[in-house]
């Protein structure tokens, strides 16, 4: 976007937006850039203007499609729910899966929605459609909306990266078309933090300094022959990477330096870890955190593997909720989680659910939200949402929401193409306090 | 002249082929001829000729895409041949290192991705391209061959540029459009382009084309398997029965699960018109029919499909792009910057900085018949092209007259491939090994599909059906009274005894597999096609991991010569210890250093190669040259610096064989810059041996790993 802009004055900058926004969208552009009370460049995407109620975003991304009816859209007494029970919560009239004891206990802070439903029904294009608000396409790569924050927020804490993702999917769109500056940091294993920060044990701090002095010294003729930007990108970076290394903030990345009692709360698995380094990274000002947890695509043998998931996901969730809690943080941290699609209200005769976009569930908890609600409704059995349809775009743009994000707000690909944060998803503000 | 062995044989090898004469082609003087009288115009000045050495490591990352190894670049800097630049570019240009080099550029243009759902017909993808680079197939004869193959993975590779997109054949066609023709029409696929003159119309004319490509097929129709069975009861069927048919398509397709997204078949089919399609010229869901956007019709001769035609007409010198876009790609690959800027951005509009300089590109292009390396030995042996780089940034959008080359970074793919040859010398061979396991594998799923087409739907179903009357439906009675104890135990809270169930239950299912596998293919069958599927499934990278780093360290030997050093038993310990840790610093790096090229494509995230910025081939040309700290932090605390430092690598070995300390500073600097150290360089780094003593090798090693002077390409 900036190159597009920079060189153009202020005239036919005016004139490339207006064609942009009629020849793309079919409306006109003038009201957006005359003022005027019709702002309506970007139809369908939403204007709400608000204090933001959270600072920071823990997501918890449940990969391969989480069975909604045996875990947060509870349907007792249908052949559906298969042979789950279901219990109470610390929340009044919500029922939860018996899987999830944990969780029910921190009900009070956490809205249920049961009334998500998605257009696409294979693992890729419905994880790519949750992450970014848009569909897979071949001809570009969207953001996602961590990528989204940073490029609008910048970062809290200019040591640390803008967002995290705590994942072993290699094909997380990360920032999309958006520069590599707000790309999340992926990290595959929550235990070992971040690659390459700490000085091979062979080199003595002052090796180190030494070899960092002679470097300069030898590159010093090239450095002063060639006027590049790029040349001079890597002395900036070198420069980072050792005030990186140096940084008090490095430990936010190191969860052994958590207590016994941390680890045991939070689980010993990766998810548990990865929920533990999540806490630990929001505390030191990354304000974005994917958390992923895999194994839910339950073709066969449903009722095994959901409740060995869900004592994962249970431990996990419930002391993130009680821990952010706990410090004060739930407050500003709005804890998402959600899934690519559902799975099938009936129980195929491999005792499995196969994929189900149509109706499926997410939580919100902390970060402004009203606790102990459910929002939407299926019919019973789970099989159609009846009430309050919400499709990806809308759970991101309540997201976008409670983050303060100009949703209406248009950034141009490098193809000049348009696009918003959340793709005119509709926030669910009766969500919020 | 002091040849090393290595080099003679490149030069035998090239002679072997005798695929160029020697001495500059006059199409490189032309482009002198024209750049010149460009520079006169214009008051410019050329920049200056590029001496030995500045050409020599350019030309190795350029042609063959890794430094090179030290002895190559003696072997170069010594020969007193007048022509031994334009040998040089012969030889690498017939060398497996270009094959290497290319394919890394070629997948990226191409998006290609190993690493997908029908993973093998990915990697048979890879293979594919690296023969057709290794064999000089033309460029234009690749394209034909790209958008025109049909069948399976194990006939063709090529049919993975069309399971690239599986599913989303109108996306396909936008990528094919960028790729080949330049042109970004992207935005005509949902409506009218709002900066270029296309329409929605043009962009579903000219999927036309290629939509009848079908990537969703199996081969073998089995979603029908027991139509006839229910034809034959006459009126519908019991729902006991449409169970039981529900159940043996279930069994056919675990059957038939290997050959998903192994095959494309052409068939006629043609896009239709969205719903909302809003413009005169058509109404909603209309079907289209296929039209080239520009340029000529698309004509079908006698013994044609649409798609030979659309080939054809696609790869004719006479198509208004084909040529200026490849030519013109392949110009900036080698000088930084297109004659037309952005290189797939072509208007009508689109102007080159230097008109006659783009037509004399593309007439070389077509004189040589599309032959990519005829075409880069001209680009190669210029006098621009051996012209110091500008020093002055090139501002973007700026126009620039090709003065010299720009300076550029190493792609990852360069600096990765750099550091292998520090590590192991030059291993550009490794690229024409066949690929063992993959071959082995296709040839398993071959064989599946000829006994699977060689009996009738009926014949298939009627085997399945019998064989779940028995053993198939005990097996599921006791899947469901496991299943039942598992929930007990859970409720009971004995963790154990669910796992266990959960196993018992697990093994059950697989048992499903085998007999739906037996039922049809009999027993022998389905354990010689299991057997070659469990077999074959290690990749190149894999097999290589052991044997190809042998860190040379015998204990015994060595403690023979401490013992008569006259050591006590303490000190020999510890003069071991420390030999040992020495032997095995980095020997994980080592023994995983292959090729870009020989890795998955893309590497893993996090890999060195993404760190440094190689495209996730999600989108075209996706790789990044940008300074990033990731790339800092691996370099000064990663384990490259590290492995390099391993007594067993050619680069610690030439180091060792030099004598003095001025002759290990100049086998360092030759190894990493292709160049000896320059007297300034000499008197700093004689400084720092005198200093650091035991510790200077590593020092000066480490510190110029993490200098610009290596990362750029002068």
């Amino acid at each position: 976007m900036n190159t597009l802009f920079n060189k153009a004055d202020e005239v036919s900058r005016r004139e490339f937006v207006m064609r942009a926004a009629k020849t793309c969208l079919g409306v006109t552009a003038a009201p957006l850039l005359l003022g005027g009370r019709a702002q309506a460049a970007f139809e369908g995407s939403s204007k709400l203007k608000h204090v933001p109620t959270a600072r920071n975003v823990i997501y918890l991304y449940m990969s391969g499609g989480m069975s909604h009816l045996d875990t947060f859209n509870c349907q007792p007494g249908t052949e559906e729910a298969g042979p789950v029970q279901h219990i109470k919560t610390s929340a009044d009239g919500v029922l939860l899966s018996e899987y999830l004891p944990n969780t029910a206990r921190q009900m009070h802070n956490v809205a249920i929605i049961n009334s998500m439903s998605s257009t696409q029904g294979a693992h890729a294009q419905g994880n790519y459609f949750m992450h970014t608000s848009y569909t897979l396409r071949s001809t570009i790569k969207h953001p996602t909306m961590g990528a989204w924050l940073a490029k609008y927020q910048g970062r809290s804490n200019p040591s640390l990266p803008g967002s995290v993702v705590i994942t072993n999917d290699s094909k997380h769109p990360g920032a999309g078309f958006f520069e590599a500056a707000v790309a999340p940091l992926i990290i595959n294993n929550p235990s070992s933090g971040l690659q390459n920060v700490r000085r091979p044990g062979s080199v003595t701090e002052s090796d180190f300094d030494y070899r960092l002095d002679l470097a300069a010294k030898m590159d010093q003729k090239f450095r002063a022959a060639y006027d590049y930007a790029d040349v001079r990108a890597y002395g900036d970076i070198y420069a980072d990477a050792v005030r990186m290394m140096k940084s008090e903030d490095l430990k936010a990345f190191d969860i052994s330096a958590e207590p016994a009692d941390m680890h045991e709360l939070y689980g010993s698995d990766t998810f548990g870890q990865g929920c533990l380094l999540a806490r630990r990274l929001v505390e030191h000002g990354v304000r974005f955190v994917e958390v992923s947890l895999g194994g839910w695509d339950t073709h066969t043998d449903n009722f095994v593997r959901v409740p060995e998931n869900c004592a994962k996901l249970d431990k996990g969730l419930a002391a993130l909720l009680g821990d952010l809690e706990k410090r004060g943080l739930l407050q500003d941290t709005l804890v998402v989680l959600t899934s690519e699609f559902g799975r099938t209200p009936k129980i195929n005769q491999n005792e499995g659910r196969d994929h189900y976009p149509k109706a499926f569930s997410s939580i919100l908890a902390g970060g402004g939200i009203r606790g102990g609600q459910i929002y939407g409704k299926t019919d019973k059995g789970g099989h159609e949402v009846v009430e309050n349809k919400l499709l990806p775009p809308d759970l991101n743009a309540t997201i976008a929401y409670a983050l303060g994000l100009p949703m209406d707000n248009i950034i141009f690909s490098p193809s000049k193409r348009p696009f918003t944060v959340a793709d005119k998803g509709q926030p669910i503000t009766s969500l919020f306090a | 002249m002091n040849i090393s062995p290595k080099f003679l044989l490149v030069i035998a090898v090239s002679t072997a082929f005798n695929l160029y004469a020697v001495s500059s082609p006059p199409a490189s003087g032309k482009i002198d001829e024209i750049l010149a009288r460009d520079w006169q115009k214009r008051g410019l000045t050329a920049n200056p000729a590029a001496p030995d050495e500045v050409f020599l490591r350019r030309i190795y990352l350029d042609v063959v895409g890794r430094i090179p190894t030290s002895d190559e670049a003696k072997a170069f800097l010594s020969s007193n041949a007048p022509d031994k630049r334009a040998k040089l570019i012969d030889a690498l240009l017939a060398s497996d290192g270009f094959v290497s080099n290319y394919y890394n550029y070629f997948a990226d243009l191409l998006r290609l991705q190993t690493d997908v759902k029908g993973q093998l017909t990915g990697m048979a993808y890879s293979q594919w391209l690296k023969a057709a680079l290794a064999k000089n197939q033309p460029y234009d004869a690749m394209v034909r061959e790209l958008l025109t193959t049909d069948g399976a993975s194990w006939d063709s590779g090529a049919i993975g540029f069309y399971m690239r997109d599986q599913g989303m054949p109108l996306d396909h066609l936008a990528a094919t459009v960028q790729v080949f023709l330049g042109t970004r029409i992207e935005c005509a696929q949902c409506h009218n382009h709002p900066f270029d003159k296309w329409t929605q119309m043009d962009y579903y004319k000219m999927a036309g084309f290629t939509y009848g490509m079908d990537t969703k097929t199996y081969g073998i129709d089995f979603k029908k398997a027991g139509k006839s069975a229910k034809a034959g009861k006459k009126g519908k069927m019991s729902p006991e029965q449409r169970e039981d048919l529900a159940a043996v398509r279930q069994s056919m397709q675990e059957v038939m699960k290997p050959l998903r997204y192994m095959m494309i078949t052409e068939g006629d089919n043609l896009p239709k018109l969205p719903h909302d399609y809003k413009y005169d010229d058509a109404k909603p869901n209309e079907t289209v029919s296929p039209k080239t956007m520009f340029g000529h019709d698309a004509v079908v001769k006698e013994g044609q499909t649409r798609l030979d035609a659309f080939a054809d007409w696609m790869t004719d010198p006479q198509n208004p792009r084909f040529t200026t876009v490849i030519a013109n790609r392949l110009w900036k690959k080698v000088m930084g910057l297109g004659v037309i800027e952005p290189v797939d951005e072509l208007t009508d509009s689109s102007a080159p900085v230097n008109g006659e300089l783009l037509t004399h590109l593309e007439q070389t292009m077509v004189a040589n018949k599309y032959d990519l390396r005829a075409y880069l030995k001209v680009l190669f042996n210029s006098e621009v092209y051996q012209r110091m780089p500008t020093t002055k940034e090139v501002t973007l959008g700026d126009a620039y007259y090709f003065t010299g080359p720009v300076m550029r970074r190493m792609t990852a793919e360069q600096v990765w491939d750099s550091s292998v040859t520090l590590m192991r010398g030059d291993v550009d061979a490794e690229v024409r090994e066949p690929n063992v396991g993959i071959e082995g594998r296709l040839a398993s799923l071959e064989h599946l599909y000829d006994m699977l087409t060689s009996r009738t739907m009926d014949e298939m179903v009627a085997a399945v059906k019998s064989s779940r009357t028995g053993e198939t439906e005990k097996r599921e009675a006791e899947i469901k009274r496991l299943t039942a104890e598992m929930s007990a135990a859970r409720q009971a809270g004995d963790k154990d005894k669910v796992r266990e169930f959960s196993a018992a239950v697990a093994r059950l299912r697989k048992g499903d597999r085998e007999t739906a596998f037996t039922a049809i293919l009999g027993k022998t069958g389905a354990d010689e096609v299991m057997d070659m599927m469990k077999g074959a499934g290690k990749t190149k990278a894999q097999k290589k991991t052991k044997d190809t780093i042998q860190v040379s360290f015998n204990a015994a030997e060595e403690m023979k010569k401490l013992r008569a050093e006259g050591l006590d038993k303490a000190e020999i310990r510890k003069r071991i210890d420390a030999l040992k840790k020495q032997a095995g610093r980095g020997a994980g790096q080592l023994s995983a250093a292959v090729r870009a090229s020989e890795l998955p494509s893309p590497a893993p995230r996090g890999h060195f190669l993404r760190t440094f910025g190689q495209s996730d081939r999600e989108t075209i040309e996706n790789a990044t040259r940008e300074a990033a700290v990731p790339q800092a932090l691996n370099l000064l605390n990663g384990p490259i610096a590290n492995s390099l430092l391993n007594p067993a690598t050619p680069f610690m070995k030439s180091v060792e064989a030099a004598a003095s300390p001025a002759e290990k500073i100049d086998s360092i600097y030759l190894a990493l810059l292709s160049r000896k150290a320059t007297a300034d360089e000499q008197k700093l780094l004689q400084g720092v041996m005198a200093e650091r003593g035991d510790r200077a090798i590593e020092d000066i090693t480490h510190s110029l790993l993490n200098t610009s002077s290596f990362l750029f390409v002068q």
